[in-house]
């Protein structure tokens, strides 16, 4: 019999050896990953998913690093429904590569968008911020006082870059709106939390892989410029599309957004040293799990699948073994499903937002 | 106006009294300003009960209600009006400032971290929920009451260093500092806001500071100042004019 390279590879490279029969705990990582110290400060980013790893970083016991805290006069719960402690700093969800790209560069001064502020939905004069319209949930008082907190903003985001010795970005769609001026990105459709939406100043962008792939190789750069030691890993949301403007179908539109940001962060973590892929993604998504991990709307990540999720992590990056989640049931009582959704629903998701009768 | 006028509260009604009893001295004839004060020992615990169910205890209540049966005055209240002083009177080790809306007030400290209004607002009325419950108590057992306005802070920082009572020399005035004025006196129009706002809620008037005895700056004028943070005699005889002129 004559040897060949399947020979000697691990059982994690077979279907039959790694995944069928195992269960839909599937634990998809192979082939490397870094090692996390309890003193390496962790940063995250990202779509609403990423609140989750923030979440069990924190409950974990690790150094998430939260550069951008609420002032100790402000009580908890205020400051929670104002961003506070969902990520390092207080820049709400950052959707897209394109966005995260920018934050750096606003934070940094490189870039000043023109549309740089929308008047709040709720009008009475109150405006918000187009790149976080939901920090505030009632909106701005004034620009006066949006301008002084995006500066104390920027201020704690070139802060969280400079100091973090690791940063979790997961990508989320690829669909987005930017300004027609500026190719400014702004994280939900001009109109559905503020602003006013208008054809002539905003376009709908489909990014594809090499947009969302040369976004992330220059955000690396800036980032390593500011601290050389950064090491970076990309997970993709495995969180459907609220819905899509492609005009396709918004199941077919999902699959297009996350086979892009999945091939983009492939070649990215192959064309940078210190740069992982975790994938969250394939836990929640793929075959083995059978849609186990979604509430009953097939959107939403339930608690299981997120403790799934960084039970693997966990054991890869820290060593650490998590209590395996609760072999519940797939099909859970409708109210305990719900209740389960809504825990995780609980991290801020604005692109929700689309989908609201009061957007 | 030849009527009574009884004011209901807690420490702002000693400048109230200290004006009544040299009227009283003065012209024993004359109507009289009488004041309750809520924390005095006979009624504590001053509030039984929690949330919608609080009430004044009885020995509060039975005295506010027969000080109107027998004397029917205008009936005040000078009630809360502190927690903006325990809030922002000594300099917070992590200086933060806030810009107020829909109206003129001093710049943001640059030197401070920006809150926004609405999270400050968040803070103080964490901290208004007893004096909420007092509001409603007096507007149940009152009537239509007026509330006052609490006193404005007084500028001068070393003047409120040298005259602050125990409860903020035991938490460090001294060491820490007193707060920018700027800081003390957008608190204390914020808390004014959330004050009549309740009011208004309640069907309670808000009757503003008289402005005799602010500065042109709005804040205490020194000559009504009784200590750190409260109106003295000529503050109270301010107050009761103003409320005789209603």
């Amino acid at each position: 019999m004559s040897d060949h390279p399947y020979r000697s590879l691990p059982d994690t490279a077979y279907w039959r050896r790694a995944v069928a029969g195992q269960g839909p705990a599937i634990d998809p990582l192979a082939g490397g990953f870094l090692t996390l110290s309890q003193d390496d400060k962790v940063a995250t980013a990202g779509s609403c998913f990423a609140q989750n790893i923030a979440r069990y970083l924190r409950r974990s016991g690790f150094n998430f690093l939260v550069s951008e805290t609420a002032h100790p006069i402000i009580p908890a719960e205020a400051a929670e429904r104002h961003g506070y402690g969902l990520y390092s700093a207080r820049y709400g969800n950052i959707y897209s590569a394109r966005q995260l790209l920018q934050l750096f560069d606003r934070a940094y001064g490189a870039f000043a968008p023109a549309e740089d502020i929308w008047p709040a939905a709720g009008g009475e004069g109150r405006v918000v911020d187009p790149f976080r319209p939901t920090i505030e949930p009632q909106g701005y008082a004034s620009e006066a006082e949006l301008r002084a907190d995006r500066a104390h903003h920027f201020a704690r985001v070139r802060e969280m870059f400079e100091t973090l010795d690791v940063f979790v970005f997961t990508l989320g769609l690829t669909e987005s709106w930017e300004s027609a001026i500026d190719g400014a990105v702004f994280p939900v459709c001009p109109g559905v939390s503020g602003g006013v939406f208008d054809p002539a100043r905003h376009a709908f962008r489909n990014f594809r892989v090499g947009d969302v792939a040369a976004d992330l190789a220059v955000f690396i750069g800036r980032l390593r410029a500011v601290n050389p030691v950064a090491r970076i890993i990309l997970t993709v949301s495995p969180v459907p599309l609220v819905a899509t403007a492609s005009g396709h179908h918004v199941l077919a539109a999902t699959t297009y957004s996350k086979s892009v940001l999945r091939a983009a962060a492939q070649e990215v973590v192959e064309d940078h040293d210190g740069v992982f892929y975790f994938p969250a993604y394939e836990i929640i998504m793929g075959a083995p799990a059978a849609a186990r991990y979604f509430a009953p709307d097939m959107r939403n990540v339930t608690e299981e699948g997120v403790a799934q999720v960084m039970s693997v992590f966990l054991r890869h990056a820290a060593s650490i073994d998590l209590p395996a989640p609760l072999d519940t049931p797939v099909a859970e009582p409708a109210d305990a499903a719900l209740a389960a959704a809504r825990e995780w629903v609980e991290v801020m998701c604005d692109e929700a937002l689309l989908d609201s009768d009061e957007a | 106006m030849s009527r009574a006028i009884l004011v209901i509260g807690q420490s702002h009604v000693a400048a109230v009294r200290a004006a009544a009893k040299a009227r009283r001295e003065a012209d024993p004839d004359r109507p009289r300003t009488r004041v309750i004060h809520t924390v005095e020992p006979q009624y504590a615990p001053e509030v039984d009960g929690e949330g919608e169910e609080a009430r004044f205890t009885p020995a509060l209540a039975d005295m506010i209600r027969d000080q109107i049966d027998r004397h029917a005055p205008l009936v005040a209240s000078a009630s809360g009006g502190n927690v903006h002083n325990g809030f922002a009177l000594i300099r917070h080790p992590r200086p933060y400032d806030f810009l107020l809306s829909d109206e003129d007030g001093p710049p943001l400290d640059p030197e401070a971290e920006p809150v926004t209004e609405a999270l400050v607002r968040a803070a103080l009325e964490a901290g208004l929920e007893r004096d909420r419950i007092r509001l409603r108590e007096i507007r149940r057992l009152g009537g239509n009451a007026i509330q006052l306005e609490s006193p404005p802070p007084l500028a001068d920082g070393s003047a409120i260093a040298a005259q602050a009572d125990a409860y903020f020399r035991n938490r460090g005035i001294a060491e820490l500092g007193v707060a920018p004025a700027a800081l003390r006196y957008k608190i204390w129009r914020l808390h004014s806001r959330i004050v009549a706002g309740y009011c208004a809620d309640l069907g309670l008037r808000f009757l503003p500071v008289p402005p005799e005895t602010q500065d042109a700056e709005g804040f205490l004028g020194p000559p009504f100042a009784g200590d750190a943070t409260h109106g003295n005699q000529a503050y109270g005889e301010a107050l009761i004019c103003a409320l005789e002129a209603l």
